[in-house]
């Protein structure tokens, strides 16, 4: 039994490594500047508001930099919003494997989420790049970065399961997805700073978790300090609630994903 | 359960909800009809015992329920009533190139489809060279696969599961294409395992491949287990069942009898006429003509039109389609009609053929739709030869 369990797992993880591999190359061979494109795209953006936030729009960034302070909250977001929009459509991308073969349904928006992973390191070293290009201290609160993605991936993969899971029964899911991401950009600071916000409305931001986790990446990243715990606890707390509910609600559509699909 | 067992279904019973409801819409369309009025019975009180090493064929028209036994054998598909007991590991023949990915070379989609199947990293590398060896691709296996042939493509799926190691081995319809060699290779690979215990579980249209591989049949009807026993029994009660259910003439046309494929076009209407374009169904020594309409519900490049003509015992008489004669179809735009025609010189001896015509994607693999005996016609010529053949020839006495 205990050696079922074991290749169970091997199997599995071997299954994972393998779908994740499929997404990876097959994204870079299929076009010709391949991954060129995961830098170009937050370049360009960044360029972009950039130009209009900080000369047409003069949003304040105190002492940083206001391309710094953007791209320091646009590429994590950019993480969740390609991974959201990757893992929604796994289900229905491989509907001929899930009507076929038993596997565990979850390794699909999983390895969807994973494989974005990559363009997250390629944009975090641009990142470090414009870090160091811009002369910004790096502080020990850096140490911290880890633990705040943690936090990231948790509500990523929540709300993954979420969207994968009904959009296996209503493709609408999909068609709404990119008009609900460009809501959410605009609804959490990432182009302006919380400050901006009326102080009566700012209370909102703690449900939001991707204000909480882009606001804890600026303080230990630009400021040097801990996020305030006011600030972590909730979006720590809804992560793990989105995590909890997403992955239960996932196992238990995913029972009908072969009778729908 | 016995030791023996290796699948056994308890009063299964699978229900489905009508239609797809894929769409907001439609779903909310569904909330103002009454309750449990969309649903339907795919399996209806289901109960059987597969014995290791036995090799078990699964028969019955479309949409008789059989894919649904498959998927509820695989797991995919959980019952809404009864109990399934299976044993060991199962290697589904899953549909052509289902987990390949065409960007990714050959050797890439091994490793891919080999997980897929339940192997592990390692146990892909100790068989990599006896796959590659099994598909005859030889140095193909560093191309991307968009560029293999169709029949490259299906050597190459068939060799990767025959080498998982299954101890219930599913093979669902997947050996209607490729060349013949080839087919042989794969019949020869079944009976292999037939010979190591491996339990098969065998769906086919085609009742002598049926014959070949399996020992005992179970024959499905309208989601109902209706005759179990030696293959011959069954397959004589099943022949001579539609023989009389087709009595009807080209009727069955009217209920979705899809077989194979997403639906995205729809063949329409199934004919047989002569010479002059009148409709009939009984021919002597003239031309055949056989036509169908096609309905394109998306938009459509480049698709193959085809026609199966079998016996009434359900060997093959002839197949034709656009790709085999090299005819390029061109591109079809959502809502267009077409007829597609065929003449034939009747060169067949007396009897009863049916017709099925499909329209397959570009790639030869997947299907817009394929109607399984869709038509029939009848030949009378003056003798019989007795055999399939029956054409003009001449004896010289000198």
């Amino acid at each position: 039994m205990e050696r079922k369990i074991e290749t169970m797992v091997s199997r599995y993880r071997d299954l994972f490594i393998q779908l994740t591999l499929r997404e990876i190359k097959a994204k870079y061979k299929q076009s010709l500047l391949g991954y060129a494109w995961v830098i170009i795209v937050p370049l360009v953006n960044l360029l972009v508001l950039s130009i209009v936030f900080s000369y047409f729009f003069k949003v304040s960034t105190d002492s940083i930099p206001y391309p710094i302070y953007l791209f320091v909250a646009l590429v994590p977001w950019t993480f969740t919003a390609n991974a959201i929009t990757s893992a929604t459509g796994s289900i229905s991308a491989n509907n001929s494997l899930i009507t076929k073969v038993f596997l565990p349904r979850e390794i699909f928006p999983l390895s969807a989420i994973a494989a974005k992973l990559v363009d997250l390191i390629l944009t975090a070293l641009i990142l470090i790049i414009f870090l160091i290009l811009f002369k910004v201290t790096f502080f020990p609160t850096l140490l911290f970065v880890p633990l705040i993605f943690l936090v990231q991936l948790m509500f990523t993969i929540g709300i993954s399961f979420f969207f994968s899971a009904t959009n296996a029964f209503f493709r609408d899911i999909e068609n709404v997805l990119g008009v609900f991401l460009t809501l959410w950009l605009y609804l959490t600071p990432i182009i302006y700073s919380p400050q901006m916000i009326p102080p009566n409305l700012r209370f909102f931001l703690n449900f939001n978790p991707m204000a909480g986790i882009v606001n804890s990446y600026r303080d230990v990243i630009l400021y040097g300090v801990l996020p305030s715990f006011e600030v972590f606890i909730p979006t720590v707390f809804i992560s793990l609630l989105f995590l909890v509910a997403g992955y239960w609600y996932f196992k238990k559509r995913s029972w009908y994903f072969a009778d729908v699909i | 359960m016995s030791n023996n067992s290796a699948i056994k279904f308890n009063n299964v019973s699978k229900k489905f909800r009508k239609g797809q409801k894929l769409f907001l819409k439609e779903a909310l369309v569904d909330l103002f009809r009454p309750k449990g009025k969309g649903d339907f019975w795919a399996l209806k009180d289901v109960s059987f015992q597969i014995n290791k090493g036995e090799s078990v064929g699964i028969i019955g028209t479309n949409g008789s329920g059989k894919s649904t036994i498959l998927k509820l054998i695989a797991g995919v598909l959980k019952p809404t009533q009864g109990k399934i007991t299976v044993e060991g590991r199962i290697s589904p023949l899953i549909e052509l190139g289902a987990g390949f990915h065409p960007e990714l070379t050959g050797r890439e989609n091994i490793y891919l489809n080999g997980t897929i199947l339940g192997l592990s990293k390692k146990e892909i590398e100790e068989k990599f060279a006896e796959i590659v060896e099994f598909s005859g691709l030889g140095d193909f296996i560093d191309t991307p696969i968009k560029h293999y042939s169709s029949g490259m493509y299906m050597r190459l799926g068939f060799s990767i599961a025959v080498h998982t190691n299954p101890d219930i081995l599913i093979i669902d319809e997947i050996l209607a294409v490729g060349d013949m060699a080839f087919q042989n290779k794969c019949f020869g690979k079944i009976n292999q395992f037939k010979d190591q215990g491996v339990t098969i579980i065998f769906v086919s249209h085609s009742m002598e491949a049926v014959r070949n591989v399996c020992n005992k049949v179970l024959l499905i009807y309208d989601g109902r287990l209706i005759l179990t026993g030696t293959s011959d029994k069954v397959i004589t009660g099943y022949l001579e069942s539609i023989n009389t259910q087709t009595r009807e003439d080209n009727k069955g046309l009217d209920k979705d009898d899809l077989r194979r494929g997403d639906g995205k076009a729809k063949i329409i209407d199934v004919r047989t006429e002569d010479k002059k374009g009148s409709k009939r169904n009984l021919f002597a020594e003239e031309i055949i003509r056989i036509s169908f309409k096609v309905k394109f519900l998306e938009d459509a490049t480049d698709p193959i039109f085809g026609i199966v003509i079998k016996t009434s015992d359900d060997k093959v008489a002839m197949t034709s389609n656009t790709h085999l004669l090299g005819i390029k179809t061109g591109n079809f735009k959502k809502g267009t009609e077409k007829i597609v025609s065929w003449e034939f010189k009747n060169y067949w001896d007396n009897g009863r053929y049916s017709i099925s015509p499909a329209v397959a994607y570009k790639n030869g693999l997947n299907f817009y739709t394929w109607r399984e005996n869709s038509a029939f016609f009848s030949v009378k010529k003056p003798y019989s030869t007795g055999s399939l053949l029956n054409f003009p020839h001449f004896i010289n006495i000198k």
